[in-house]
């Protein structure tokens, strides 16, 4: 598990430092347009209008990773929260939230945050948030199951006769508990919301202000003919994040349960 | 009598790593039933895989010995000829029925798939139905899944299923354990009367001497891989010679005695730290000096430095 | 419980998610951004009474309650609304479209789910190295976006080599008939139908693997062999039936993936289906025919999940 997660940390950096390491404005044009990779100064070409891809790449992956990271966290937070009340609480509680968890898996998720994007208008926030509430069912779902199996643990009981409140007693001995499995949902969501971000991208309804490696295919659509750079850098890009958030869910699942698949 | 199936100082290993079953001689002979008795760990159950040339790891081999039925060495036999014997030559039945039924098949395609590994295809309800009446199932549990069964109707079901094409040889790994003591008496008829009325030879692997005590004719006692007593049951049980058979014996609860069962200390060894010499040294209470050095060779029935002749 | 009356039960509990699913269309109508009638007559000033009066015409002057009343009720007689922008019946529209992504679709679903369960099968019984490049594919197909994926293929097949048509479903001169036709339709089918099977590949591959070693180990397995069964049989007769509830289930519960993935690559093929209505629909605001594809996508997905239990029950009768 040590590269991929070497690989992660070095993308965070790059996204962080992206304005010190490439500074000035990634989207402004210039005359040297659809140069390939290597000609003159550019590593990795520039566009049609002339924009170094490096550049673009670099600055996009802020989005990106803006997105999958603040959208799964704010899945977590509310998959936790709901999960935690239904499962704790049970009876029609309980019922009322899986219905509604239920609701929300069953929305189409990339569809239904294309035409909420469409109607709404384009935006990093409104992105984060559409991708949160389509995503917090299933980390609901597995807290509920979770802490309605150590709602009987003896430590619980322990925990109640020493006059522990129950939101104290699930915030301190029962959320470290399942940790784990919601920690390998949350590195899953953040590959989901990459990957959905970058379709609303290549859909065109990306922030028109920021660089994002889903516009920068759409661009690539039109001069796939005349310009392979466009289309090769950024969906490398895509799929390497994607796959390192997915590597990494892995490596925490299979750090959970060793005997492995 | 000649045997039916012959196991010739056997050896089974984990490649590269420890020896499972350590030079083991056993014959079954046609209509009658041997129980091979041992903890568990002893290596009762590798030796019936190696008779089937089955492993539940791929890394467990036979790695010396003979394995004859009916006189044909299985060992030399290439793959294919080996699983054309099983279910035809040599029938199994295992410990925990619903473990080792398919809970997506019904009872009747369990029997059916034995007839159909051997090319028979036709007839196939009226042969269920004869197979499932063998071991006293109405017709109509054919259709039955497995959760639809009891845990006795299941074992019938596998027991079906083994004899379904008159194997010469039933291999029975502890095949009442995991049941209710009031059904296990039901299955043990079934396995004596089909084992009486084909002349099948049987060899019943249990840790319950009870259940030997009962259904077999001879008996060998088998601890960390080796066979350490073999005898007549009757003598075995009247007058047990090696100091693991008498442990065993006496930790049976005995209505009859007033002294309360005798525990044995310790367990068996584990495959990777066997002890030198006679293997059951550090937990018998007869141990001299030569146990712990060199191996005793098995004669006249028991593997004991100390057995009186 | 019979398998019918699970069904029914089933179909009960799907009722009110489609529901759910048509009030919160019709809440994202009302809450649409601009005016439909500012969108038809477009922007030079209208009379106030036309603009009334159209108003009225399409019901837009009612309270919301009515509007909702009236919505599904239209949906109810299969009415999907007004494409204001193509000045035609949204359910017209729709159904010109609906023939091409079934047919990308379906090939794509029946390409990963052959490929999918035969892959992780082999890397099961095989293991080693087969089961490790499987499973490394696997992993590297799942994190690739398919519009990403499409282009790749177009660079390689169409533009590179040459061999395959890059852009729709037929030759723009029209479909030759007969064989020649079929041919052909397969030629443009190929490369958006990879791109799009792929991720669903690898998940299928994925999911037949794990339980598929699973079986392999399993009890029941030994038995069988220890009855003769041959190892072929023993992967049809125990591994295949065993994995079967679980890959259907993934399967069918990731419709939407499909349906998502089928949007982006028919935008990348230009192929003259449903997703790439979605795509026109979005870049000329078109609101009734996004909304009605939302619905049709959502509807599949709830249909799709209830096929999926119904046949998961189907082969595994344990299920409660």
């Amino acid at each position: 598990m040590r590269p991929p997660l070497l690989a992660l940390l070095m993308l965070l950096l790059c996204a962080i430092l992206a304005p010190w390491i490439i500074p000035g404005d990634p989207l402004a044009g210039s005359a040297d347009a659809l140069l390939a990779p290597l000609q003159s100064g550019h590593t990795l070409g520039t566009d049609d209008l002339g924009r170094d891809m490096l550049a673009m790449l670099l600055h996009g992956s802020r989005v990106s990773l803006m997105v999958g990271l603040a959208s799964s966290a704010c899945a977590l937070l509310v998959g936790v929260l709901a999960g935690a009340v239904a499962g704790w609480h049970g009876g029609w509680v309980d019922a009322l939230v899986m219905r509604i968890a239920e609701f929300f898996q069953t929305l189409p998720r990339f569809v239904l945050a294309l035409i909420v994007i469409a109607l709404a208008g384009p935006g990093i926030g409104k992105v984060i948030i559409v991708i949160a509430v389509l995503a917090w069912p299933q980390t609901a779902r597995v807290v509920r199951a979770e802490i309605g199996a150590l709602r009987q643990a003896a430590f619980v009981d322990a925990a109640r006769l020493a006059g522990m409140p129950d939101w104290l007693i699930v915030l301190r001995e029962v959320l470290p508990q399942i940790a784990g499995p919601v920690l390998v949902l949350a590195a899953l969501d953040v590959a989901t919301a990459i990957l959905l971000e970058a379709g609303l991208g290549f859909f065109g309804l990306g922030d028109p202000n920021l660089a994002s490696w889903g516009a920068m295919l759409n661009q690539a659509q039109q001069y796939l003919r005349a310009a392979w750079w466009m289309s090769m850098f950024p969906g490398l890009a895509i799929g390497l994040t994607v796959l390192l958030f997915n590597l990494l869910g892995d490596a925490v699942a299979q750090h959970l349960d060793p005997r492995g698949r | 009598m000649t045997a039916v199936l012959d196991i010739d100082a056997l050896h089974v290993a984990v490649a590269g790593g420890p020896t499972l079953v350590d030079g083991i001689s056993l014959k079954v002979t046609a209509g009658q039933t041997l129980g091979l008795v041992g903890e568990s760990g002893s290596g009762k159950s590798m030796t019936a895989y190696a008779v089937l040339g089955l492993f539940p790891a791929p890394a467990i081999r036979v790695t010396g010995g003979a394995i004859r039925l009916a006189g044909t060495d299985l060992l030399g036999l290439p793959a294919d000829a080996r699983r054309r014997l099983r279910g035809r030559q040599i029938g199994m039945v295992f410990q925990d029925p619903s473990s080792f039924l398919d809970p997506l098949l019904t009872a009747g395609r369990h029997i059916a798939e034995a007839f159909r590994a051997h090319g028979i295809t036709t007839n196939m309800p009226s042969r269920v139905q004869a197979a499932l009446a063998r071991v006293d199932l109405p017709a109509s549990a054919a259709a039955r899944f497995p959760h639809e069964l009891s845990g006795g109707q299941r074992q019938r079901v596998l027991i079906a299923a083994a004899l379904a094409l008159d194997p010469a040889v039933l291999i029975a790994d502890e095949p009442t354990t995991a049941l209710d003591v009031t059904v296990q008496a039901g299955i043990l008829e079934v396995l004596r009367r089909e084992a009486s009325a084909r002349g099948l030879g049987v060899l019943l692997i249990t840790h319950d001497l009870g259940v030997v005590a009962e259904n077999c004719a001879d008996v060998a006692v088998m601890y960390a891989g080796r066979i350490v007593e073999q005898a007549e049951v009757r003598r075995l049980f009247r007058a047990p010679r090696h100091p693991y058979t008498q442990g065993l014996l006496a930790s049976v609860l005995d209505p009859g005695r007033d002294a309360p069962p005798f525990a044995m200390p310790g367990g068996v060894p584990p495959a990777h730290a066997m002890p030198t010499g006679c293997r059951f040294h550090p937990r018998c209470p007869l141990v001299v000096a030569q146990c712990r050095t060199t191996a005793p060779p098995m004669r006249d029935g028991v593997a004991c430095w100390r057995a009186e002749a | 419980m019979s398998l019918l009356s699970y069904t029914l039960r089933r179909l009960l509990h799907a009722i009110p998610l489609l529901l759910a699913v048509a009030v919160l269309n019709f809440c994202l109508i009302a809450a649409a951004p601009g005016d439909p009638v500012t969108a038809l007559i477009g922007d030079f000033p209208a009379p106030a009474e036309y603009v009334a009066k159209m108003r009225q015409d399409y019901g837009l002057d009612q309270p919301l309650p009515v509007r909702l009343g009236r919505y599904l009720q239209h949906l109810a007689s299969l009415d999907l609304g007004y494409s204001f922008a193509n000045r035609m019946p949204v359910s017209t529209l729709v159904a010109a479209r609906l023939g091409a992504t079934l047919k990308l679709t379906g090939t794509a679903l029946a390409v990963a789910a052959v490929l999918g369960v035969a892959l992780g099968l082999l890397a099961a019984r095989l293991g080693g190295w087969v089961d490790r490049l499987v499973r490394f594919g696997a992993t590297l197909s799942y994190a690739m976006p398919e519009f990403w994926l499409g282009q790749l293929l177009i660079l390689a097949f169409a533009i590179g080599l040459g061999w395959l048509p890059s852009q729709g479903a037929a030759p723009l001169r029209g479909a030759a008939a007969g064989w020649a036709g079929f041919v052909e339709g397969l030629r443009y089918l190929l490369l958006p139908a990879s791109a799009l099977a792929l991720r669903y590949l690898a998940l299928i591959a994925r999911i037949t693997r794990a339980r598929a070693v699973e079986v392999l180990r399993a009890d029941y397995v030994l038995a069988a062999r220890a009855r003769g069964a041959s190892e072929t049989r023993v992967l049809l007769d125990h591994v295949l039936r065993n994995a079967a509830p679980s890959v259907i289930t993934v399967i069918g519960y990731n419709a939407g993936l499909l349906l998502a993935g089928s949007a982006l690559t028919e935008t990348v093929f230009g192929w003259p289906g449903i997703g790439r209505l979605l795509f026109d629909s979005i870049a000329a605001r078109d609101t009734p025919t996004m909304l009605a594809i939302l619905l049709m996508v959502s509807a599949s997905v709830v249909i799709a999940n209830l096929l999926t239990d119904v046949l998961h029950r189907l082969l595994d009768r344990r299920v409660a």
